[in-house]
């Protein structure tokens, strides 16, 4: 069994983050979600700015969900930054997004994102998008080094 | 929402709506009687007051297609009073013959009312009260008023801004031919290649297949077809003459105003069989009209009636100017080119007589120049024998021995030669107009073209040098000139080495009998006395003896001359040309006794004039030593008359330069300076200027200038126009000459007085005049009294008609270059509109695609939760109100996916490429295999599956949404069975996706392309009526159609008809 893995998830719509944390519980997934409300949030979050301070109370994660529609600082500004940010740039960035739109796929790769979904509309949809996640992002997939395995 | 349950149904327990044809059928005939008033009730939910707030043409109609309600603007628009509209049908206000297609509209839309908008490009057009149509469009909204449904249409008037659009097509059309014209006028330097190219402008232009050019002889008044098109060997035969006054080109060139016949009715001509054989009904003839006048006739014809329209007229005329233009420079260059070989001719010819004092000699190289400078193959030079009468052939060229013994000697009057003697002046004879006994042999010798032109000598004819040629009319009129010009230098020679012949024999026979010296030398005197011929006899540098030829010459007596030393004698030479007079006669000295020394030099007369003189001298032996003997003739005349035609080329010249500037010229300033440069090499003058008059202002205005030194005439500067002496002058002269302006009376013009003040004495003003108006002028200013000749006017005038005319133009361009500017911005500000409204369009679906989904996701989500997690604490009911959000919801995603996916088709523009069927069905077979699989259900595809053109996600979208069609609509007890198979039919594939469903009820098969067109509810077939509205809007993207054919139990098919794969791109 793995270690317990700490995500950091990016999203300001209270009933999006409800139910992303309810998947998370109803996949019976032992994953620790921190929430950042906004891109602001995320930032210091990784940064270990202000409230964020504490690193064993806010351990770095393993992986981040980020939503692209964000007020004030938008999510592919989260993106840039922690890509242009050494310590961060290889923490695997999954852009979790309500939008399909072409122009967004291609901005968030170019910047780049390790992996884009769109959230479906149906529960059971979005419940297998999060299995599938820890199946593949927390479980098979080999994180970048430096991190304990 | 009431529109939705309504059209749909959708509503479990609401009462199915009537079906189509539960609505009576309004107008089955399509006729409508407009005094008929339709009963109608007014439905109390419309307001006339909304109504009449509404900015647009706006009217309420109700299902049987009669018209409630209409508001003031609908009123105008259509042209009735309200009180004439409310209550009749609404086809009153629709063309006749698109009222039977309307009636079925309206019937379908009450069908299926919903917000519904159509445009111009399906053929909306309305009738006013008058009978005139319009182009409308149309923006149907659903009233729902129990128990009926009425509609409102919001009609919009879009004649206007179709005018507007056609307008600027046009105008840029316009502008794009103006600029092929300038670059065929400055390209080509033929006439007949101008004129073609023209032609075949003017055809593309105008979108006609007919053209005739026909160039103006202005001699025998007729008008001759040079070029056409389209016209049979038949009409062209019969049109290749045309009297001046006859048919449209005759009527044409005699008022020089352009004529549009519209139809054939009006043709004026007796033509007109043949012009409705050629199948032409309508005419436009334009004038040809250049610098030097009309020079022809363009007519173009059109096989439909009135396809001439004023906008058209307008650029077919400056198509004819340009043409116009285009061939007068062309003939220009052909006249300079003309003139330049008359003069290397004449040239040759002179240098090849003067090298001889023999007269055999002198003939053969005289033919031998002559034939290679004309490029001819025979030649004969003929003089009279001693008889005075019959002619002996000296020189010939290109004859056989044969014909030789023939043509030796001619009787008075006889041959080519004997014609041109007799008539004293040039014969051109062609083998098709002169078949005589003689002749017949030359043409068997395929001599096509004979000239002979008599050969003068001090007023006589002394003989005829003939030529022949293979070329058929090789001696044009203007040729004769040169070979007259030719006759008259031979003849010169001819007479000199005749006379130099004579004196040679008997300075021989005097040497050879010096007993008789004395005897014989008075005889020499004797004929050198009677002698025309200047010549004397110079020893130790003394002249021995000189005849009155000679003293006449420079006005001398014989006495004078006689006593002269050496010093003397070279005070009569011109300065510049002692030094080579003294050259020759060392070298006469020391080089060989016998040779004939010549060359030309200038003497000085007695009253000061200054003489050309052509010498001639040998060595002879007078008194017993060595003397020289020398003959000179006075070529002063010949001299002037060579460099007033190196003048006159040198003149065409420039005009030529100026005529080239002119074209290539962009604004007036430039064309006045180069025009400038080039005068002011012509005409001898201290400066010149070009004026500008502005009429608005009463204003001159200085252009340009050009000067040897300071003057106040400065570009820029401007003063008050002499109103009256200018309107004086219009009317009176083209042009003002002063000798003197100092001794001008007041009131002196303000430009006239800077004049005086730069020291100008003779002035010369021409006016610049373009179509009857004054644009100004151009002045020439000398410090010599006196300076202008009768030809310096001459020049001016020819010059200023062409800065007029380029300054007009490069007005004209000007005027042309700033609408086009204009227009372009009028396109880009369209264009930025149409990107805004893009862009608002694509913010959006952008939004739909996000926001929408964000709360449909919530409602989805925490409905599945209760649904699930709390199932055990809710009621029946609740249960199933929870299962309902879930699938609810499920379903608004799939709306929202799929109009985005429709309302996203070709954005950005359909790729049309080869793409082969195969490879877009094979994996939407793998992908619905499971399903198939499952449900026990059959595809199969047929083997030959074509390549067709087109876009590979826009058919993979297709036939995505036709094969899912297929599987969701069968036949609950029978498995499916889906086929897909193809047929190549010229140009296009049709692709057939066959099922054995439920099919489709006849009366639907016209709205299953509709978008939310749905047939069944929900609960039977899922769907969001999207799929079929995005399979026809992909196929029509992509160039094609999509059409249907279904039996209700048996199953559907669907045919969608591509583009094959073009081989022009395989």
């Amino acid at each position: 069994m793995n270690r317990i893995a700490h995500i950091l998830l990016v999203e300001d719509k209270r009933m999006d983050v409800e139910l992303t944390l309810d998947a998370f519980r109803e996949a019976m997934l032992a994953n620790t979600v921190h929430v950042a409300p906004n891109g602001q949030a995320a930032l210091d979050y990784l940064f270990g700015h202000g409230q964020y301070a504490d690193r064993q109370a806010y351990p770095l994660p393993n992986l981040i969900l980020l939503d692209l529609k964000l007020p004030g600082i938008d999510g592919f500004e989260v993106l840039q930054q922690i890509k242009e940010t050494p310590v961060l740039k290889r923490l695997p960035v999954i852009i979790l997004t309500s939008s399909k739109e072409e122009g967004d796929r291609a901005l968030s790769y170019d910047i780049g994102a390790n992996s884009y979904l769109v959230k479906p509309i149906s529960f059971d949809g979005f419940l297998g998008v999060i299995r599938q996640i820890e199946g593949y992002w927390l479980s098979l997939n080999v994180g970048p080094p430096g991190e304990d395995i | 929402m009431t529109l939705k349950e309504n059209a749909y149904g959708t509503k479990p327990d609401a009462t199915p709506p009537p079906a189509g044809a539960a609505i009576p059928p309004p107008f089955n005939d399509g006729s409508v009687a407009e005094d008929t008033p339709l009963a109608s009730s007014v439905p109390q939910t419309i307001a006339l007051d909304w109504l009449a707030a509404l900015p647009d043409a706006a009217l309420v109609m109700d299902n049987r297609g009669a018209i409630v309600e209409v508001n003031a603007p609908a009123a105008a628009m259509f042209g009735y009073p309200r009180a004439e509209l409310v209550g009749r049908p609404v086809a009153m206000i629709v063309p006749e013959r698109l009222r039977a297609k309307h009636a079925k509209h309206t019937a379908d839309y009450f069908a299926a009312p919903r917000l519904r908008s159509r445009h111009a490009g399906l053929e909306l057009s309305a009738r006013h009260k008058d009978g005139s149509e319009f182009l409308v469009t149309i923006t149907l909204s659903p009233v729902p008023a129990a128990p009926v449904t009425f509609a409102l249409a919001v009609v919009r008037d879009i004649t206007a801004q179709k005018r507007v659009e056609a307008t600027l097509q046009r105008r840029i059309t316009d502008l794009s031919v103006l600029n092929r014209m300038a670059t065929i006028v400055t390209e080509a330097m033929d006439e007949d290649e101008i004129i073609t190219r023209v032609m075949d402008e003017a055809l593309h232009l105008v979108g006609v297949e007919f053209a005739a050019i026909r160039r103006l002889d202005q001699a025998a008044g007729e008008l001759i077809l040079v070029a056409h098109r389209g016209t049979s060997d038949e009409f062209v035969r019969a049109t290749s003459r045309v009297k001046l006054g006859e048919g449209v080109s005759g009527r044409v060139a005699q008022t020089g105003e352009p004529i549009i016949i519209g139809t054939l009715a009006e043709y004026p001509g007796e033509l007109k069989e043949l012009l409705e054989q050629e199948r032409i009904q309508s005419i436009a003839g334009v004038p040809l009209v250049g610098r030097t006048g009309l020079l022809g006739v363009m007519n173009l014809g059109a096989p439909n009636p009135d396809s001439f329209d004023s906008a058209g007229m307008e650029l077919l005329l400056t198509l004819a100017r340009q043409m116009a233009i285009g061939i007068e420079q062309t003939r220009l260059y052909a006249e300079t080119r003309r003139q330049n070989r008359h003069l290397s001719v004449l040239y040759t010819v002179n240098r090849a007589t003067s090298q001889s004092l023999n007269l055999e000699e002198i003939l053969q190289s005289a033919m031998l120049a002559t034939v290679e400078a004309l490029d001819v193959e025979k030649g004969g030079i003929y003089l009279f024998d001693d008889d005075g009468e019959s002619l002996v052939l000296h020189a010939h060229y290109g004859h056989s021995d044969d014909i030789i013994r023939r043509i030796q000697r001619l009787n008075a009057g006889e041959g080519i030669s004997g014609q041109a003697i007799a008539q004293q002046q040039p014969v051109v004879l062609d083998s098709a107009e002169h078949p005589t006994e003689r002749f017949a042999k030359f043409i068997r010798q395929q001599v096509r073209t004979l000239v002979s032109v008599p050969l003068w000598a001090s007023g006589r004819v002394v003989g005829a040098f003939t030529l022949g040629t293979v070329r058929a009319h090789a001696f044009p009129t203007e040729e004769r000139d040169l070979l007259t010009a030719i006759g008259q230098q031979l003849g010169s020679a001819v007479q000199n080495a005749r006379l130099y012949e004579a004196v040679q024999q008997e300075l021989t026979e005097r040497k050879q009998a010096e007993k008789a010296l004395l005897e014989s030398e008075q005889k020499f005197r004797v004929l050198s006395e009677q002698s025309l011929l200047a010549m004397g006899i110079i020893q130790d540098g003394m002249l021995k003896y000189v005849n009155q030829a000679f003293v006449d010459i420079g006005g001398y007596s014989i006495d004078e001359v006689m006593s002269w030393t050496p010093a003397d004698q070279a005070k009569i030479i011109h300065p510049d040309d002692r030094a080579l007079v003294m050259e020759q006669g060392r070298k006469k000295q020391a080089g060989d006794p016998d040779s004939v020394t010549n060359y030309q030099y200038r003497t000085i007369t007695k009253n000061g004039e200054t003489k050309w003189l052509d010498l001639y001298s040998k060595t002879v032996l007078y008194q017993g030593r060595t003397a020289s003997f020398f003959m000179v003739v006075d070529i002063t005349e010949r001299k002037r008359a060579e460099e007033l035609l190196q003048r006159y080329n040198q003149r065409l010249m420039h005009l030529h330069e100026i005529d080239r500037n002119i074209i290539m010229a962009h604004s007036p300033k430039t064309i006045a300076d180069t025009v400038l440069a080039h005068i002011r090499r012509l005409i001898p003058c201290w400066r010149a200027s070009v004026l500008l008059y502005e009429p608005d202002t009463n204003e001159i205005v200085i252009l340009a200038s050009a000067a040897n030194g300071q003057t106040a005439i400065q570009p820029d500067v401007r003063f008050a126009a002499p109103a009256e002496q200018m309107s004086q002058l219009v009317l009176t002269e083209r042009y003002y000459l002063v000798e003197d302006i100092h001794t001008l009376p007041e009131p002196i013009p303000p430009l006239v007085r800077l004049a005086i003040a730069e020291g100008t004495h003779s002035y010369l003003n021409v006016l610049l005049v373009v179509e009857q108006k004054l644009i100004g002028a151009l002045t020439l200013g000398s410090k010599t009294r006196g300076a202008f000749t009768e030809e310096d006017i001459q020049i001016t005038i020819e010059v200023a008609n062409q800065i007029a005319i380029a300054i007009h133009q490069a007005r004209l361009k000007e005027a042309i270059e700033r609408h086009s500017a204009e227009l372009e911005q009028r396109v880009a500000r369209r264009t930025a509109q149409l990107e805004a409204a893009n862009k608002e369009l694509e913010s959006f679906s952008y939004s739909v695609s996000h926001d929408l989904r964000a709360p449909l996701r919530a409602i989805n989500g925490f409905a599945a939760i209760i649904a699930r997690r709390h199932r055990p604490n809710l009621n029946e009911e609740g249960r199933h109100y929870a299962d309902n959000i879930v699938l609810a919801s499920d379903r608004m995603g799939e709306l929202i996916d799929d109009l985005l996916q429709y309302s996203r088709l070709g954005r950005g523009g359909a790729r049309r490429k080869p793409v082969p069927l195969r490879e877009v069905f094979d994996p939407l077979a793998s992908d619905l295999a499971g399903h198939l699989a499952e449900i026990g259900g059959t595809l199969s595809l047929a083997d030959d599956l074509p390549t067709v053109m087109g876009d590979r996600t826009l058919l993979g979208r297709v036939f995505t949404n036709l094969l899912e069609n297929a599987v969701t609509y069968r036949q609950a007890d029978v498995p499916v069975q889906v086929t897909v198979s193809c047929q190549v039919e010229g140009q296009d594939v049709i692709v057939c996706v066959g099922d054995n469903g439920i099919g489709i009820p006849a009366q639907h098969h016209h709205k299953v392309f509709n978008i939310f067109q749905r047939l069944h509810s929900d609960d039977d077939y899922p769907g969001t009526g999207i799929g079929l509205a995005t399979v026809k809007k992909s196929v029509e993207l992509l160039g094609g159609q999509v059409w249907i054919e279904s039996v209700v139990g048996e199953g559907s098919k669907f045919f969608i008809q591509l583009p094959k794969e073009s081989d022009s791109l395989s």
